[in-house]
């Protein structure tokens, strides 16, 4: 049995990336699809497929378009294919509940059991915010403090290009915006020399949507401790879960990098999850991992108090480190986030003040 | 219902009954839970009426069960004269159709608030046992039954010594986990009186001790009872313990998704085990979401084939 593939490109379809294959079958899921004109739009991408010789599975999860309407458009679109395509392509529609219905060629038991696992990777995927280019900035500062509080030394471009994502002129302009801050090499590395205060304010102010922070809450008023949560995040049945891409930050984390923070207690467990890694990889189950910490556990609303905060990183290097117990720890950009975000702005400062690199006399 | 305090009747009753019999007794049931969460806390009181005292093991039931009524009537304890089959049979009368052993001490007063019984009953014969069976208990006044259940060895397993009575009483986790094996959905038969002012199914009272149980414990971890549970299962049942671990969390999953039967549950555990700390609805029902992802689903996955 073949083990399924995510984010699959077509050798002989540029530009197309299909949500996931297994063996000769090609997944591809519109979620919560309520658009005829996407419909379509991915039923010729899927023929294309199907006319590569491969079984093209197009998923609709929860459809917002009636199973009548979707009859119709499977009819309609047997003029229009080769009967060589058709023979090749299914439409699985996937509703909670009201059972699941099979245009089209009928999956094999193999195809059958992908099916919500696919489902499952296409969802996270959809939650996941795009990296828009005004934030960009954001995580180029978030790697620049970084290799300075770790004295890291000066950095070229392709360095942060690969460590980020983002292309060279846009970390050329996010450096020409630090420019006050930092210290240009001859050989045209960089690195900062001093704390870029008004970046790191804008970053704080927007740090919600800047992370894609998703708060659990307790509602049963006994939430479990959060060192509990920390104690269960560190067996092996959840390690295993986490894939070496979830990593503990907020006040866990201070307390890794800086023993001595003025911090009484953890109010909050805070994770970092490297979205990155698990792009091509089964996706990281996190709705699993936080119902096997607390299963009380719930999504927070607006402004209701989290037990737990879930923050996404979207760059290819995670800088998470790994301590003596195999836990791992989000970097201390991320930690310090954490800090503003739990409110211990003393705290965030203190965190900064004691990493922040000394100059020499 | 009465409120009573756990400590003061097992203290009660363990100086009652005869000695020698006191290994034999597990009480079980609300009691026992409110012995083992509060029984040090004066301020806390169980609202019930009767004292379920399983005699175990089967072997010695009868025996004992002799002794101990004997020198309870001796002593004036009062019989219950409440439902079916209130007269003592004789050796012709069908086992099923004999009256339990229910007996008032002889210092109170039935029609009291604070009134409570005790009640004999005993653990099944065999494992293969199914549904209510009955026991022949022959005394002097006539022919009387020891009722069992199916899950009632489940309570009896490894049961806790009450402090320094020598009597024992059931793990309130061991109790819970025979009240989710009696009632793997919620079934419609309701109890045969009210339950503090309303009819109530009989599966929302004991899916909802099973709540209260949880919530009483307050653990941050109930993984622990799972390992507890699958022992007690292959004790109790050699050979079908893991059919019946992989359909311990069915009736739970039903009241929690169910919200009137929660409710239901909710009023039970309010007017019973929790009357003296009402948690809100929402922990009875954080406590039913945690002991199924950390026990049932542990239980499962440590009982599959």
């Amino acid at each position: 049995m073949s083990n399924l593939q995510y984010d699959v490109s077509l050798g002989n379809l540029p530009g197309f990336r299909a949500d996931a294959m297994r063996g000769n079958s090609v997944f591809e899921v519109l979620v919560d699809a309520r658009d005829l004109r996407r419909l379509r739009s991915s039923l010729v991408e899927m023929g294309r497929v199907a006319d590569q010789g491969k079984h093209s599975i197009l998923i609709l999860d929860e459809p917002q378009i009636s199973n009548d309407r979707l009859s119709a458009e499977w009819e309609g679109i047997q003029s229009v294919f080769q009967s060589h395509i058709l023979k090749r392509l299914t439409i699985y529609i996937r509703r909670d509940g009201d059972g699941n219905k099979t245009l089209g060629r009928k999956l094999t038991e193999e195809e059958g059991n992908s099916i919500e696992e696919v489902v499952e990777y296409a969802r996270q995927l959809s939650l996941r915010p795009s990296r828009r280019p005004s934030e960009a900035s954001f995580d180029i500062l978030r790697v620049m403090l970084i290799q300075w509080l770790r004295k890291a030394g000066p950095v070229t471009s392709k360095d942060l290009s690969q460590e980020t994502g983002f292309s060279y002129p846009t970390i050329a302009r996010t450096l020409d915006d630090l420019e006050p801050h930092l210290r240009r090499h001859s050989d045209r590395r960089v690195e900062l020399q001093s704390f870029p205060k008004d970046a790191w304010l804008k970053l704080v102010a927007q740090i919600e949507k800047v992370r894609g922070s998703r708060g659990y809450t307790d509602r049963s008023g006994r939430p479990r401790p959060p060192e509990a949560l920390m104690d269960r995040l560190k067996e092996s049945s959840l390690r295993n879960l986490c894939h070496n891409a979830v990593a503990v930050g907020g006040t866990f984390g201070a307390r890794n990098y800086l023993p001595g923070i003025d911090l009484v207690g953890n109010s909050r467990l805070d994770l970092i999850v490297d979205a990155h890694s698990g792009r091509g990889h089964k996706p990281i189950a996190i709705d699993t991992i936080i119902r096997k910490l607390d299963p009380a556990l719930k999504p927070a609303e607006r402004g209701e108090p989290c037990h737990v905060v879930v923050h996404t990183l979207y760059r290819p290097k995670s800088f998470f480190t790994e301590a003596n117990d195999g836990t791992l720890y989000a970097d201390e950009v991320e930690c310090m986030l954490d800090l503003h975000e739990a409110r211990l702005e003393q705290q965030a400062l203190e965190f900064l003040e004691k990493l922040t690199p000394r100059k020499s006399l | 219902m009465s409120h009573v305090s756990p400590k003061e009747v097992l203290s009660h009753v363990a100086t009652a009954v005869p000695g020698a019999c006191r290994e034999n007794i597990v009480v079980i049931g609300s009691l026992a839970a409110g012995y083992h969460f509060f029984g040090d806390d004066p301020s806390k009181a169980v609202r019930t009426k009767d004292v379920d005292c399983v005699l175990a093991p089967f072997q010695a039931a009868v025996g004992a069960g002799q002794s101990i009524a004997r020198q309870l009537l001796d002593a004036g304890w009062k019989r219950r004269m409440e439902g079916d089959h209130q007269q003592p049979g004789d050796a012709s009368t069908p086992v099923d159709k004999l009256p339990a052993v229910r007996l008032f001490p002889p210092d109170v007063d039935p029609d009291s608030e604070d009134a409570w019984f005790i009640e004999l009953l005993t653990v099944p014969e065999s494992s293969k046992d199914h549904g209510r069976k009955w026991t022949r208990l022959p005394l002097a006044e006539g022919h009387f039954g020891l009722p069992t259940f199916r899950f009632i060895s489940i309570t009896a397993y490894d049961a806790l010594p009450a402090d320094g009575l020598g009597i024992r009483y059931a793990r309130p986790e061991m109790m819970a986990l025979a009240n989710l094996l009696e009632h793997p959905e919620i079934k419609s038969d309701r109890m045969s009186g009210l339950f503090a002012g309303r009819a109530i199914k009989r599966s929302n009272k004991d899916l909802g001790r099973v709540l209260a149980i949880a919530t009483l414990a307050n653990l941050d971890d109930y993984r622990p009872w799972a390992t507890l549970w699958k022992k007690a299962l292959q004790n109790c049942f050699p050979d079908e313990w893991q059919t019946l671990a992989l359909r311990v969390g069915k009736g739970l999953r039903a009241l929690l998704e169910s919200p009137s039967d929660l409710e239901e549950a909710y009023h039970t555990c309010l007017n019973g085990l929790l009357a003296t700390q009402p948690p809100t609805l929402g922990a009875l029902l954080a406590a039913g979401e945690r002991v199924l992802g950390d026990t049932v689903e542990t239980l499962e996955e440590i009982s599959k084939p």
